[in-house]
């Protein structure tokens, strides 16, 4: 089988995401439910800097594919004057996803814990699939910080 | 397509789902040293309810109340002549006539009614822009009806139904 590598049809960071299944169990029926899709977000009131957050959500609608893939997702303090001084904080571990036919539309999420944000600044998260980076796969998160 | 022609209700999805994969990054950074305060961000977002809209295409709905006495061919000759000024106003809607919503009736005293009905098959396109200038063409094509062909027109209401 040839494998076609997926487009991303949405791609989101979100401060919750909760898996609704319906009830007959099948998570074929379920659907994702984002709850406030982050852009810019301020450190707690009296913090501005080495801020982790409890848990992040990143969401990600893929179809166009045929194959096996590893997914993941990598998280960068951005330099947005020069992008190759970017400097990696971390990616996940690559999770198994599979596409049988290009209609199929795959919705993953990755729920990210204890993320440190070391400084305001952005940051950028970037889907990997097998490695590379997905066209329309990233998005920036701007963190400012808390108000004094 | 008229309305009781389209079926309302929710789409099907066909999506593969699984619950999240999780991440534990507390070892991104040296939390060890310095200050680490964790917690939830501070949103500020202007947020309000959804906007709730229904979306439909709007259609033009021309009546002519004729005196009592206009042939059918008369009538017929008639109302195409407006079909087709009232479509060179705006050639930027397309409009068509539709059938399903246009028709003749007679009124207490025999005297015809036309109803004809346009849809525009551009629905991106204004329609109410154009409104006063099709009610323009319209009493110009219900005059130019008069003079030419000898009848005479009681009544002409030009709407936009939506």
């Amino acid at each position: 089988m040839t494998k076609v590598r997926p487009t991303v049809r949405f791609f989101a960071v979100c401060a919750d995401a909760v898996l609704s299944v319906p009830k007959s169990l099948d998570l074929l029926d379920g659907w994702w439910e984002l709850h406030n899709v982050l852009h810019t977000v301020w450190m707690p009131p009296g913090v501005s800097k080495n801020f982790g957050v409890n848990e992040l959500f990143v969401y990600a609608q893929l179809t166009d594919g045929v194959g096996e893939y590893n997914l993941g997702v990598t998280v960068e303090e951005a330099d947005l004057v020069n992008p190759k001084r970017n400097r990696l904080m971390g990616r996940s571990d690559p999770s198994t996803v599979s596409f049988t036919d290009t209609w199929e539309v795959l919705m993953e999420t990755i729920k990210l814990s204890e993320v440190p944000f070391p400084k305001p600044g952005q940051y950028l998260f970037r889907l990997m699939l097998d490695g590379e980076e997905l066209p329309g796969g990233s998005m920036y998160l701007r963190v400012m910080p808390g108000e004094k | 397509m008229s309305e009781e022609n389209i079926t309302y209700g929710k789409f099907v999805t066909k999506v593969k789902t699984r619950p999240a994969i999780e991440v534990d990054c507390s070892k991104w950074a040296d939390t060890t040293t310095g200050d680490w305060t964790f917690g939830s961000f501070v949103t500020k977002n202007k947020t309000r309810p959804a906007i709730e809209s229904k979306l439909r295409i709007p259609h033009l709905r021309l009546k002519v109340s004729f005196m009592p006495g206009v042939s059918l061919e008369t009538l017929t000759a008639i109302t195409k002549a407006m079909i087709e000024k009232l479509c060179a106003v705006a050639p930027d809607l397309n409009l068509a006539y539709d059938t399903t919503l246009s028709g003749l009736s007679t009124d207490s005293r025999g005297a015809t009614i036309a109803v004809i009905a346009l849809k525009p098959q551009t629905p991106g396109m204004d329609i109410d822009r154009k409104l006063s200038q099709l009610i323009e063409a319209a009493r110009a094509a219900a005059k130019k009806a008069e003079d030419d062909n000898e009848v005479e027109i009681e009544n002409l209401e030009l709407i936009l139904v939506s």
